[in-house]
């Protein structure tokens, strides 16, 4: 032991040490005494350094009275008596407890010798808790269901609660821009703020416990929930994408018993305490997307974290449907994070997709003792395809033509979820398509539109050609063909709100050569020609 | 032709087949390059450490082709070093110790007077050969030359060569099947020793050597007296300790204190008779280093804060719970030593804790508070240290699970605690510990598993899957791994059993599935399936063979020794976890892996299914008394314990023959892909062998399994 720099608090009971990392500083935290220390509801593993780095702030929770040593004394820490974790605990009793009827209830109906008769009836005395976490913007809201997951899988009980992510500021598991389900098994740790839930399996041997978390994706094209600039989200293809999130839900939970008694946890994005969020115009429904949210996944639990107005709205709202309503209280510890902070760490959270969890600092490699496992690098796949092997399309575009452009007599009826073709040539388009995140969608030919008007197969007829014919020839053509009409896809506009099976990024539009410089997860072939692009956007920096 | 000059010799082992034109499969390979020519004048071979080798190269046919096929292997070929360690393997088959030696001597040759661009492929086929083949190469052929060889090929080649050899030289470490040392220690510490000067630590390799004394030693006592738990106990810690020390985190100060505990053994044990064939205790399979043996490292820790533990080897008892200790283990002397330094690490507190060191009070140590009231009972059975009860009979309930894993209880004091979802009940706080009745705490990482037999099994479980994954890190080193696609929705709603298929095969009891509760309906293929599965092949037997030789023989894979145990139902000594295949016993364990590593690879290989019909046809060639790897009846009698072991709520259900059929169901096709694994495997070596030395007829191999036997017996006459 160097013993130089290290430095050791004592915690006492319910004590919270409290810490905040500036960008590239990193620690490591190691228990020193006896009795169980959590970093967000996982146990500190015993002897072994704890590493502690990428920007986080997080609090470390001694029940107990207990002593922690740190490899070197962060910028900001601090301990404090007032913790939100004795409420998490609370909650989680709660929780465990219905976990534990709705299990009972299982093996009872099993006893009588109704095994699998009606597996299909979903009976709610055979169901875990479905809880939902509403809050504003700093509030806790992802350290609460971190703590809940944490305190549910670790409970030795086998539960493997299914997890929500309809945050796309900041994924659980993939990316911004991308909403997720998951089944974690495992006591997620908190190393850094890159995937806080886990991530999604790699061809190596997972590291960690926590790896490996079996997770859906969907791309909803925007990690903000604006309702305009840039970054809008589109929210009837968000409200698709939840109903898809919860039918897959569904599905799982007639099979999987542990996942039905285990329940579901839904983390969800600030905006959403905003009433009129996403609501279309006249539409007077205040917490549509909420309600939309509480009925598709059947919500029962919604804890709403220190906002006590919202408590008596969601009161309101939802007591009558038999939902409990629970106010939270709002740590005193949380940090009012900035914008840069959150664009730094979205920006690692795609690196971390791509490149893995970010690489332990050296200061940590060579602490003396053991250090805890964490996830090594991954290798991404980077290579050139031409235009026309990716399609790319767009959900809800904005751009269309007016309606007195078209025929007389016609009237376009717009659909709020159309895929609109993204043309790599069109030179608006290239900017746009520069640095995006692409989500990636597996289509069949049961997805190819019937509606379609006989003009298209000219033009797939020409696309065969075009893959044959002249290269300078076809820039022309091309060209031409920008100007007069946007190409109408062919697929049909469910693609758009279908999970998709991976993300990649397009590094360069190269339009001379008519190529994609695309940097994907995995190598080999892409598992599908259609992607979906939204505002999300990414720019490798070496850090 | 080069070839003809050595068509006209008698082919090596053969003879049988001298009249027949060049079909000796490598002949082939040579027939391809007409310009190679004879060794003699195709290069200045004058190697100086094989001065035998002119005479040997006249005398001997299978030298004088093994070289000329060294000369070939110029660039990283598969086939040829498929090949060439086949060949090498034919000649362990026939105990053909002049072939062996000269597979060595040729390639100890090869390697130094190859160009550098050139010496890699053959330093791989030294690896493969190592690997696949195993002893006595391992022990006797290579260690005499490869430090040298080694050495001289990493100064002469360039630095992506080198990156290479040194990726090459990491996989030694854990080369050995169990992930043993592929050479022992001290031939890859030379080598490291010589290339990169600053890693080796001396004092370590001390430690290391002490160490495997102080192992022996014990092992040693233990087959003297298999009774003494002490003694298993101190297998069980030490060969952790050798695993860590393996697997490098250790600090010098904590090497240290290791040197010093272990010469204390040695003191201890001084004058101990070493048997020099005593049976080894490592019954385990290669696959699970903590073993039975010793499956309560991590939970030992917790004890020893207050334990006054016997230097001399006694039964460790607990000072103020000695009322639950059996007689017979009396505390004889309570030794004091320096405190060991905190960041030992687990390794030494697990030392303290087995009685091998001394303890002191101020040793810090995890625990929780349940276990700091429960008092640790060990009894001085063999039996007992397996399943020693860790009594948890100070908690809340003051009730005392014995076999079970205090789920029951845990979940009756969750009920009862009823905490509603009021903002009443909700703040109020409440006395509990999330952790407190997960006593089995695994000592690399933070999991927990519950209490009693069930829940060790699981710790074991988890022990097993860390180790595989360090195993398997190791063997991905270098490759790059990356992010999979994400799943289809159709997957992942029908993927109740993700974590068991997630990272390999291997991982079957991985760390997910190990908590998974059996809620009455548990997840199709789970932990407890792998478990029974991997339990079938540890219960498979087979008499010990009459002929000494052939009784001390290792199995060939992992080079442990069997361990004899009387069976008293068959009246006689046998030998557990063994199977007998192609007249070779070996770990029915072992084989398992071998056989799914060998079919794994070999569909890769054999993409071209050309042989496919040949496989499919041979049947399989296991003896009618050795248990099949997977055998379904095994699978059927040990199936309730595991569905029982896995239901926490320990409710009797009805269901349980439902759910019993359902799981040999599952068995079935398992057992059926083994067995056509196992057959699988059996053909192709049959194929291969039958190519080599067979040219006559292609018959020969489409004939039964009896047929090939007697064929083979007939070619072992004649060679």
């Amino acid at each position: 032991m160097n013993g130089s720099t290290t430095v050791t608090y004592d915690l006492e009971a319910g004590m919270e040490w409290r810490f905040e990392l500036e960008q590239g500083e990193a620690i490591a935290v190691r228990v020193t005494s006896e009795e169980p220390i959590y970093i967000n509801y996982q146990e500190i593993p015993p002897n072994t350094w704890y590493p502690l780095y990428g920007d986080l702030r997080a609090a470390i929770w001694s029940p107990s009275p207990g002593q922690i040593e740190v490899s070197s004394a962060p910028s900001t820490a601090y301990t404090s008596l007032s913790s939100t974790f004795p409420f998490i605990l609370s909650v989680h009793l709660a929780l465990e407890r219905r976990r534990i009827l709705a299990k009972r209830n299982i093996n009872a109906r099993i006893d009588y010798g109704q095994d699998g008769q009606d597996e299909k009836v979903l009976s709610e005395q055979e169901r875990g808790p479905r809880v939902m976490v509403l809050g504003p913007a700093n509030s806790g809201k992802s350290t609460m269901i971190k703590g809940l997951l944490n305190l549910a899988v670790g409970s030795g009980m086998g539960w493997s609660p299914g997890v929500i992510g309809l945050d796309p500021g900041t994924s659980n598991h993939l990316v911004p821009g991308s909403v997720s389900l998951s089944s974690p098994t495992q006591a997620v740790p908190t190393h850094h703020p890159s995937h806080p839930l886990g991530s999604p399996p790699t061809t190596a041997a997972a590291m960690t416990l926590a790896s490996d978390v079996p997770t859906l994706g969907w791309f909803v094209g925007s990690s903000e929930m604006n309702t305009s600039g840039m970054g809008k989200m589109c929210f009837p293809l968000w409200r698709n994408v939840v109903d898809s999130m919860a039918a897959s839900w569904r599905l799982r939970c007639q099979t999987d018993e542990i996942v039905r008694t285990s329940g579901l946890l839904i983390d969800t994005p600030t905006a959403l305490i905003q009433p009129t969020l996403g609501a279309g115009k006249g539409d007077k429904t205040r917490h549509g997307l909420v309600l939309q949210i509480a009925a598709a996944f059947e919500v029962d639990v919604v804890i709403v974290i220190g906002h006590e107005k919202l408590t008596i709205e969601m009161q309101k709202l939802l007591s009558g449907y038999g939902v409990s309503v629970i106010s939270a209280p709002k740590s005193s510890g949380v940090v009012d994070l900035d914008d840069l902070y959150r664009s730094r760490i979205r920006a690692q959270q795609i690196k971390t997709y791509f490149y893995g969890e970010p690489a332990l600092p050296p200061t940590l490699i060579n602490l003396p003792g053991r250090v805890a496992a964490v996830e090594t690098g991954l290798h991404p796949y980077s290579f050139t395809i031409p235009w026309d092997e990716l399609e790319i399309y767009r959900v809800g575009e904005e751009s269309a033509a007016p309606s007195s452009a078209l025929p007389i007599g016609k009237q376009r009826i717009l659909s709020a979820t159309r895929l609109t073709r993204v043309n790599p040539a069109a030179s608006p388009n290239i900017h746009r398509l520069q640095n995006a995140i692409l989500g990636l969608v597996m289509v069949s030919d049961e997805d190819k539109r019937t509606d379609l008007p006989p003009r298209k197969v000219k033009e797939v007829k020409k696309e065969e050609t075009k893959q044959e014919g002249d290269v300078k020839e076809e820039v022309k053509a091309e060209e031409g063909d920008d100007d007069e009409e946007e190409e109408e896809p062919i697929w049909k506009e469910e693609i758009g709100w279908r999970e998709v099976c991976g993300f990649l990024t397009i590094t360069k539009v190269d339009t001379a050569k008519r190529k994609f410089e695309l940097l994907t997860p995995s190598p080999g072939k892409l598992p599908s020609r259609v992607a979906l692009v939204g505002s999300v956007e990414w720019i490798e920096v070496d850090d | 032709m080069a070839y003809q000059n050595y068509g006209s010799a008698p082919m090596y082992g053969h003879p049988q087949m001298q009249q027949q034109q060049p079909s000796y499969p490598y002949a082939q390979a040579q027939a391809q390059q007409p310009h190679s020519q004879p060794y003699a004048q195709a290069s200045p071979y004058t190697h100086s450490s094989a001065p035998n080798y002119q005479s040997a190269y006249h005398q001997d046919p299978f030298r004088e082709w093994y070289r000329q096929q060294l000369s070939t292997l110029t660039f990283n070929s598969r086939p040829i070093i498929q090949n060439l360690s086949i060949q090498a393997m034919e000649r362990r088959d026939r105990n053909d110790w002049n072939g062996m030696t000269a597979v060595g001597e040729e390639l100890e040759r090869a390697i130094g007077s190859a160009l550098p661009t050139c010496k890699l492929p053959l330093l791989y086929l030294l690896d493969s050969i190592s690997k696949n083949v195993g002893q006595p190469y391992t022990t006797h052929v290579f260690p005499r030359f490869i430090a040298q060889t080694f050495i001289n090929a990493y100064r002469a080649v360039d630095g992506a060569t080198r990156t290479k050899m040194a990726e090459m030289l990491r996989t030694w470490k854990h080369g050995g099947v169990g992930g043993v040392e592929l050479f022992g220690p001290d031939v890859r510490h030379q080598i490291e020793a010589e290339i990169f000067a600053t890693r080796v630590d001396p004092a370590r390799e001390r430690v290391v050597i002490s160490l495997a004394d102080a192992l022996r030693s014990k092992r040693a006592a233990l087959a003297r007296n298999p009774e003494d738990a002490e003694a298993r106990v101190h297998v069980g810690v030490l060969e952790q300790i050798e695993r860590l020390l393996n697997m490098g985190n250790v600090q010098p100060n904590e090497i240290h204190e290791i040197q010093l505990q272990l010469d204390k053994i040695r003191a201890e044990d001084r004058g101990t008779p070493q048997p020099s064939f005593a049976p080894d205790v490592q019954s385990r399979p290669p696959g699970r280093p903590l073993g039975e043996v010793y499956p309560n490292v991590p939970i030992v820790n917790v004890a020893s804060n207050n334990s006054p533990y016997m230097a001399g080897g006694n039964t460790p008892t607990n000072g103020f719970q000695a009322g639950h200790v059996r007689t017979g283990s009396v505390p004889i002397a309570r030794q004091t030593v320096p405190p060991p330094k905190m960041d030992f690490g687990n390794l030494l507190r697990d030392l303290t804790f087995a009685g091998v060191i001394g303890s002191s009070a101020s040793t810090p140590v995890q625990t929780t508070p349940v276990l700091q009231r429960a008092a640790v009972v060990r009894e001085g059975s063999v039996g007992s240290v397996a399943s020693s009860a860790f009594k948890n009979n100070g908690s809340e309930q003051g009730d005392v699970p014995d076999e079970a894993d205090g789920l029951k209880e845990y979940e009756e004091m969750v009920l009862s605690m009823n905490v509603g979802l009021s903002l009443n009940d909700l703040n109020k706080v409440y006395d509990f510990q999330p952790t407190a009745h997960l006593p089995n705490r695994c000592s690399q990482c933070a999991a927990r598993f519950p209490a009693g037999p069930a829940g060790k099994d699981r710790l074991q479980a988890h022990l097993d899957w860390h180790f595989r994954r360090n195993r398997k890190e190791k063997e991905n080193e270098g490759r790059g791994a990356n992010r999979r696609w994400l799943p289809r929705a159709e997957f992942w709603i029908k993927d109740v059993t993700s974590n068991v298929i997630s990272a390999d095969g291997a991982s079957s009891s991985g760390p997910s599935t190990s908590n998974k509760p059996g809620l009455g309906m548990a997840p199709k293929v789970d932990a407890a399936f792998v478990a029974r599965q991997r339990a079938e092949l540890q219960n498979s037997w087979i008499p010990v063979p009459s002929d000494p030789a052939r009784a001390a023989l290792p199995c060939p894979i992992c080079k442990e020794k069997f361990v004899s145990e009387y069976n008293e139902d068959e009246e006689e000594w046998i030998w557990k976890n063994a199977i007998e295949a192609d007249g070779q016993i070996s770990h029915a364990t072992c084989r398992s892996d071998a056989v799914a590593t060998a079919v794994a690879n070999r569909v890769i290989a054999n993409a071209d299914g050309k042989n496919l019909g040949l496989r499919a046809n041979s049947p399989a060639r296991s003896r009618g008394n050795t248990p099949q790897p997977g055998s379904n009846n095994l699978a059927v009698k040990n199936s309730p314990r595991s569905i029982r072991g896995g239901t926490p709520a320990g409710n009797p259900s009805p269901a349980m023959p439902t759910k019993l059929a359902t799981d040999e169901t599952e068995v079935k096709p398992s057992a059926a892909i083994l067995q056509a694994a196992d057959r699988l495997t059996n053909a192709v070596s049959q194929l291969r062998e039958g190519s080599t030395d067979s040219t006559t007829s292609a018959g020969v191999k489409r004939k039964a399994d009896e047929d090939v036997d007697s064929h083979k017996e007939a070619k072992r006459e004649k060679a």
